[in-house]
């Protein structure tokens, strides 16, 4: 295709039909993950009654409980106003703006799924997607194909994530979580089997991989939409990943004609036509963004590192499901100057929300140390923070994590310069026996 | 072929119905582990309060060594039921931990009790504070007079009857752990799903429970137990040593230990089934055994009393701390691993 032809394409008027099912969908499933994370008591449990956190950004304090109440009562209503179509601009600022409030108060907060539904958020409030109205005029096809192109994007890296071998070969993390699931009745045999989680992994890979294209040609689209229900259906049932299937399976909605929803209620399809062909300024801010978009997630390779290990360029990567990864950390406190030592867990100050992802990730590692020497600080003491940490990643035996003699307090780019991660070792064979010694 | 015709073909050429290892396990667990050691420690408490009573009545050496014994001898099981650290312990109503033993106790509180005019019978230690009851109480009575605790208790009757009254207190409190945990708690952790309060939604919830358990406990015997008395290089920190009227520290710690041991093998006599059971690694069973027996033997060099060799030979302390953590890295990341008790999500959902 020509790059004249693609304008053209891009510039095309198409139903808007499929973004008004979208518009509506995202709208809600907004709405109600605002009402469901204060009605499970998280703003409590995750924001309030946790004394340290670890903020993206230094200024991200967390606010007093009826600012943090009534910016998720926020995003409820700008949720339902998105739903109507009522102020579309208005709502989406809105409720993004809410939503990622609340996203910068914590790192332990992080999930792929809020990542995703930033970025869409994003895309209704700066296109004109958010507007789309059933019976209104027909939309740019380029807005159309931008949120394709993110749903796609999510798919095909978690695909390309899955080509490893602990995916391939030794089938983890599945095994391991398959078999927590050994109890369920009638299938929890079924699912703990060695066989069912390497059908399960290559099966994943395999549905990552192909379901865009499956979605998009319209062959091969009821195929498609089918693996996505029982996909997404079978995750939810399996392993408590709250909306996530319900973003994805309206996500992949719009891979569809855009007409789709008009079948369901014997309305008549509208048909796309040619229109403008997007401004200079912007096709090239457009191929800017989807470049970004395509591109950052492979971070991880200009960097060289073992991403599931060191988990340098691990998020907004689209790494789904990808780890199963647990640990132990222990904080060495020494001030030079007397000679004394503190030694402390984590878990004494953390919540186990917080201390279960810390122990895992060293950027949090490390932002936890800072918090204890800005803590003796405080305290007139100028100390070192030192880390004994261990790790076990899928399957693989435990060994050490984070290089105990280096002072965390030092800056990021000295501790990358010492190498303060220790490379993985062993395979991901759980029953091998090439485990490493203690 | 129907879908159900389809699942049951896999389910027979997959064994579906294949019995797990796990129930019996959790059984094992509730009761040759927990409500053994329960068991033992409610019929221990009643020797202790019938113990005090007879100092009370008759208050010679002889009598407050009983008496003392009776102290040391009832928390052996409470020290090795450590792990169990959920259930009515921990859980409203009944919460019995703090009142069991609240630690350190508040010297101040017990001896303004003392003091006071206010009764201090069974019944009345009952509304008190945590700080104010349980067997550290018991133990201040009993030993904080050093030498002149006998003379002491036979100076002011009040003293006595407030270590009698205290121990009833715990006998009272240990009744009603054991009953509390035969029913409806051995039933929770054994059959959660058909359990109405849905504690547990599932049987690898409970195991989850018990291994993070195993590990939380080996941590606390290593830094706390352990690590607050050493200090921070200061020098060691005496307050912070449990047990330390009666000298007790190290064997509290060894017991806490031989708790873990019990989890492990299945119940104090190793005839049960216990988590090493669900382990289908052999090298790992035989790590985590060989790890806990190295900490037990480290945890047996440290001399006694701990508050002498904390000064004397802080290196001593130290190793049994290094076996402690090697312990608790093998418990807490391999073993947790392998039983698939990491899952790692959480509340918050979790897709990362």
């Amino acid at each position: 295709m020509t790059l004249a032809r693609l304008c053209a394409r891009l510039g095309q008027r198409v139903d808007p039909a499929s973004l008004v099912v979208f518009r509506v969908g995202f709208g809600l499933i907004g709405a109600i993950a605002a009402v469901r994370f204060v009605a499970l008591g998280w703003v409590e449990a995750l924001l309030l009654s946790p004394t340290v956190h670890f903020p993206w950004v230094p200024w991200a304090a967390i606010p007093p409980a009826r600012v943090l109440y009534g910016l998720f009562a926020v995003q409820a209503l700008a949720g339902v106003a998105i739903a109507a179509g009522a102020r579309p601009r208005l709502a989406s600022g809105l409720w993004l703006g809410s939503f990622v409030a609340v996203e910068l108060l914590d790192k332990t907060l992080y999930l792929n799924h809020y990542v995703l539904c930033t970025l869409l958020g994003a895309t209704l409030l700066c296109t004109p997607a958010g507007s789309a109205r059933w019976r209104g005029p027909r939309v740019a096809a380029w807005v159309l194909w931008l949120l394709r192109f993110e749903i796609a994007l999510v798919y095909l890296w978690a695909g390309i994530a899955k080509v490893n071998s602990d995916w391939l070969l030794c089938a983890e993390p599945l095994t391991t979580w398959l078999q927590a699931r050994a109890g369920l009745p009638v299938l929890g045999g079924l699912l703990a089997h060695d066989a069912t989680a390497l059908a399960m992994s290559w099966g994943g890979a395999v549905y990552d991989l192909t379901v865009p294209f499956l979605l998009l040609w319209p062959r091969t689209r009821v195929i498609g939409m089918g693996l996505v229900l029982g996909f997404h259906a079978a995750v939810g049932w399996l392993f408590p990943i709250g909306i996530f299937p319900f973003v994805m399976i309206l996500g992949a909605t719009l891979l569809l004609d855009p007409s789709w929803p008009r079948r369901w209620v014997a309305d008549a399809p509208v048909p796309p036509e040619p229109g403008a062909a997007p401004s200079a300024l912007g096709s090239a801010t457009l191929a800017a963004v989807v470049l970004v978009l395509a591109l950052f997630p492979a971070r991880y390779l200009w960097w060289g590192t073992d991403v599931a290990w060191t988990e340098r360029g691990y998020r907004f990567g689209w790494r789904v499901l990808l780890n199963e990864k647990t640990g132990l950390v222990e904080y060495r406190i020494v001030e030079p100057a007397t000679e004394r030592t503190w030694r402390l867990s984590p878990s004494e100050q953390l919540t186990p929300l917080q201390h279960q992802r810390m122990r895992t990730e060293p950027d949090l590692i490390r932002d936890y140390a800072l918090h204890l020497a800005r803590e003796h600080e405080a305290e007139g003491r100028d100390v070192e923070v030192y880390v004994d940490s261990w790790a076990a990643l899928n399957g693989r035996r435990s060994q050490r994590f984070i290089v105990p003699d280096l002072d965390l307090t030092q800056p990021m780019t000295a501790l990358q310069a010492q190498r303060w991660i220790t490379p993985l070792q062993g395979s991901c064979d759980r029953w091998g026996d090439d485990r490493q010694p203690r | 072929m129907r879908p159900v015709c389809a699942v049951a073909l896999i389910c027979t050429a997959c064994n579906c119905g294949e019995d797990s290892p796990l129930p019996p396990v959790l059984t094992d667990l509730a009761t040759s582990v927990a409500t053994s050691h329960y068991a033992t420690f409610a019929e221990r408490a009643l020797t202790m309060s019938e113990a005090t009573d007879a100092l009370c009545a008759d208050p010679t050496a002889t009598t407050l060594e009983a008496a003392r014994q009776a102290w040391w001898s009832t928390r052996e099981p409470w020290k090795r039921a450590e792990l169990v650290k959920f259930g009515p312990t921990e859980e409203f109503p009944e919460r019995l931990g703090p009142k069991l033993d609240f630690w350190p106790v508040s010297e101040e509180a017990v001896e303004e009790l003392v003091a006071s005019t206010d009764p201090v019978a069974a019944a009345d230690f009952g509304r008190q504070g945590a700080s104010r009851r349980g067997l550290p109480v018991v133990e201040y009575l009993l030993w904080s007079g050093g030498e002149d605790t006998l003379a002491g208790l036979t100076a002011t009757p009040r003293r006595c009857d407030a270590a009698a009254g205290a121990a009833t207190d715990v006998a009272s409190s240990a009744s009603t752990l054991l009953t509390t945990w035969q029913t409806p708690w051995t039933g929770r952790l054994t059959a959660p799903a058909d359990d109405p309060s849905d504690t547990y939604d599932t049987e690898q919830d409970v195991l989850d429970e018990w291994v993070n358990r195993m590990a939380f406990t080996v941590e606390n015997i290593r830094l706390t137990k352990l690590g607050k008395p050493l200090g921070d290089g200061t020098g060691p920190q005496l307050d912070a040593l449990e047990s330390r009227f009666s000298g007790r520290s190290l064997q509290d710690a060894r017991d806490a230990l031989d708790g873990v041991a019990h989890a492990w093998r299945g119940g104090v006599d190793e005839a049960g089934n216990g988590v090493e059971d669900l382990v289908t690694d052999p090298a790992l069973t035989e790590e985590v055994s060989s790890l806990i027996e190295i900490a037990s033997t480290r945890l047996g060099e440290v001399p006694e009393p701990l508050s002498t060799t904390l000064t004397v030979e802080p290196e001593v302390v130290q190793r049994a701390q290094d076996a402690l953590r090697i312990l608790q890295v093998a418990i807490q990341v391999d073993l947790a691993q392998e039983l698939s008790v990491t899952v790692t999500f959480n509340d918050n959902d979790g897709d990362g």
